[in-house]
């Protein structure tokens, strides 16, 4: 097993042991979706927001390795000109 | 690479620490710091490079982000008004979202103080010790979407804002950087203000509490005030930014230390890219379930959220089919700003849709399913890099 995996492995048992053991108190405060908001629309835009804190999290993932990011965008590069005004690449991918 | 000169701080600079020490903690920031966390975190490593535009101004920047990591630390331990989490503050969520805009280094020392705070405050207290699990899974959940706030809202407000087709005529081109960089952070602190409103309960629910009122008021009702401040911060951000730059010696101590920060670009992402496939997936299943565990009302809920987060990882990571060449090509000739607005707006329609089904219900798990109906929209809408690879008819690895 590399190094990699078992970092892997380490992360997926301690979030495992955060998920599963403890007894949780599943939502039974701000106990219902109508304590939460006072309307459809807030608790939409409540959803949406999650998804988004999700989504702009790369879905929870740690893209940034090093080849990209999620929209397929090459890693920034050094800028040749730190001061050009000329730095935006638009989509170096297309 | 040469190192900068102890000559680049100004003339001008008060003399609060040496001129060998600012350099010192200049090169601090801006390479050795990146450096370090490249191979492992690369986007913690750009967040601490983005202050390398300050490093001209001498002393003040580079002694900031250790005042910043006081602050965090501060607000954690001795500000009245938080008592459990930092969502109690508006205060300190104002603070910290000017400090990341203006600057990557301050938001990012700013959350390791609070965090390193909110920790030793709660482990004296003994918190940890009647509950530790529950203890450690909110505070896990809290400083995962404090991250996001302190690093991840402007590294995407920047890369939109800089990525997107500008005109050629100066000041047109920095009128629309302008506006755009002010716009993705007004939209991304929008966006993490509404989730934060569910996404923060674990705290309180799994040690068995009540969410307090002030934890959720703030972000509820009053995110206008961090929106306003994302805007303000962003805008004096770029105009300092471009104000200041140009000839000198300080333009060439920031050009030294950027080149200096990527002589060993090689490095970036090493460990990361050992976690192919598979382990990405399940480590990105993880943490989105923990994620929504705010929303969940039994055992079986993030049993089904992570199956289905799976198949969507899956999907994105085109495990399991791809998105049609068109498309991808289609939708990444979009700038990113107007994708999650349109990402954001379509997953809201969708999920009112379900709410609005199941609102007598009065179950959490409909805000569940909004949040995952929002999240494929955004994979639809930001196709991952192998997807993108695919469509391109080439593979990077």
């Amino acid at each position: 097993m590399t190094n990699g995996w078992k970092w892997v492995w380490w992360i997926v048992w301690a979030l495992f042991i955060l998920l599963v053991l403890p007894l949780v108190a599943w939502a039974d405060n701000c106990g219902s979706l109508n304590d939460c908001w006072g309307t459809v629309g807030g608790a939409a835009g409540g959803a949406a927001g999650a998804g988004g804190a999700l989504g702009g999290m790369g879905g929870g993932d740690d893209e940034g390795d090093g080849e990209g990011d999620e929209n397929g965008d090459e890693t920034p590069a050094p800028p040749a000109e730190p001061e050009s005004e000329d730095q935006s690449d638009p989509n170096p991918c297309d | 690479m040469a190192e900068p000169a102890a000559s680049s701080v100004g003339p001008r600079t008060p003399v609060v620490i040496s001129p060998a020490a600012q350099d010192a903690l200049s090169r601090l920031w801006s390479v050795r710091i990146p450096g370090w966390l490249d191979p492992y975190a690369p986007q913690w490593a750009d967040a601490f490079a983005d202050g390398t535009w300050t490093a001209r101004w001498g002393t003040f920047p580079a002694l900031a982000p250790l005042a910043a990591a006081a602050l965090g630390f501060f607000f954690a331990v001795f500000w009245p008004w938080i008592d459990y989490v930092y969502s109690e503050s508006l205060v300190f969520m104002g603070l910290l979202i000017a400090g990341a805009l203006l600057s990557g280094p301050l938001g990012a020392m700013m959350f390791f103080g609070y965090i390193v705070g909110d920790f030793l405050g709660d482990a004296f207290q003994g918190y940890y010790t009647r509950a530790p699990l529950g203890m450690a899974g909110g505070r896990l959940v809290s400083y995962i979407l404090l991250g996001l706030l302190a690093v991840r809202v402007p590294a995407l407000a920047r890369r939109m804002a800089e990525r997107a087709p500008l005109p050629v005529e100066p000041t047109l081109r920095l009128a629309v950087r302008l506006f755009l960089y002010a716009a993705g952070s007004a939209l991304l602190v929008f966006l993490w203000c509404q989730a934060m409103i569910v996404l923060i309960r674990p705290v309180f629910t799994w040690v068995r509490q009540s969410p307090t009122t002030e934890a959720i008021m703030h972000v509820q009702t009053q995110w206008k005030w961090l929106v306003a401040m994302a805007v303000v911060a962003s805008l004096a951000r770029l105009v300092l930014e471009t104000t200041t730059s140009g000839s000198g010696a300080g333009a060439d101590l920031v050009a030294s230390l950027q080149q200096e920060r990527w002589s060993h670009v090689q490095r970036r992402g090493e460990f990361t890219r050992r976690l192919m496939g598979p382990g990405r997936l399940i480590v990105a299943t993880l943490v989105v379930t923990l994620l929504l565990s705010g929303t969940y009302e039994g055992w079986i809920d993030p049993v089904i959220v992570a199956g289905i987060v799976v198949f969507l990882g899956a999907w994105r990571y085109g495990v399991i089919g791809r998105l049609p060449t068109g498309w991808v090509s289609f939708v990444r000739k979009i700038p990113a700003l107007v994708r999650l607005a349109v990402a954001a707006l379509v997953g809201y329609v969708f999920a009112y849709v379900i709410l609005w089904g199941l609102w007598r219900l009065g179950s959490l798990r409909a805000v569940a399913a909004g949040s995952l109906l929002t999240l494929a929209m955004f994979y639809l809408l930001f196709p991952g890099r192998r997807q993108s690879a695919l469509a391109g008819g080439r593979q990077r690895e």
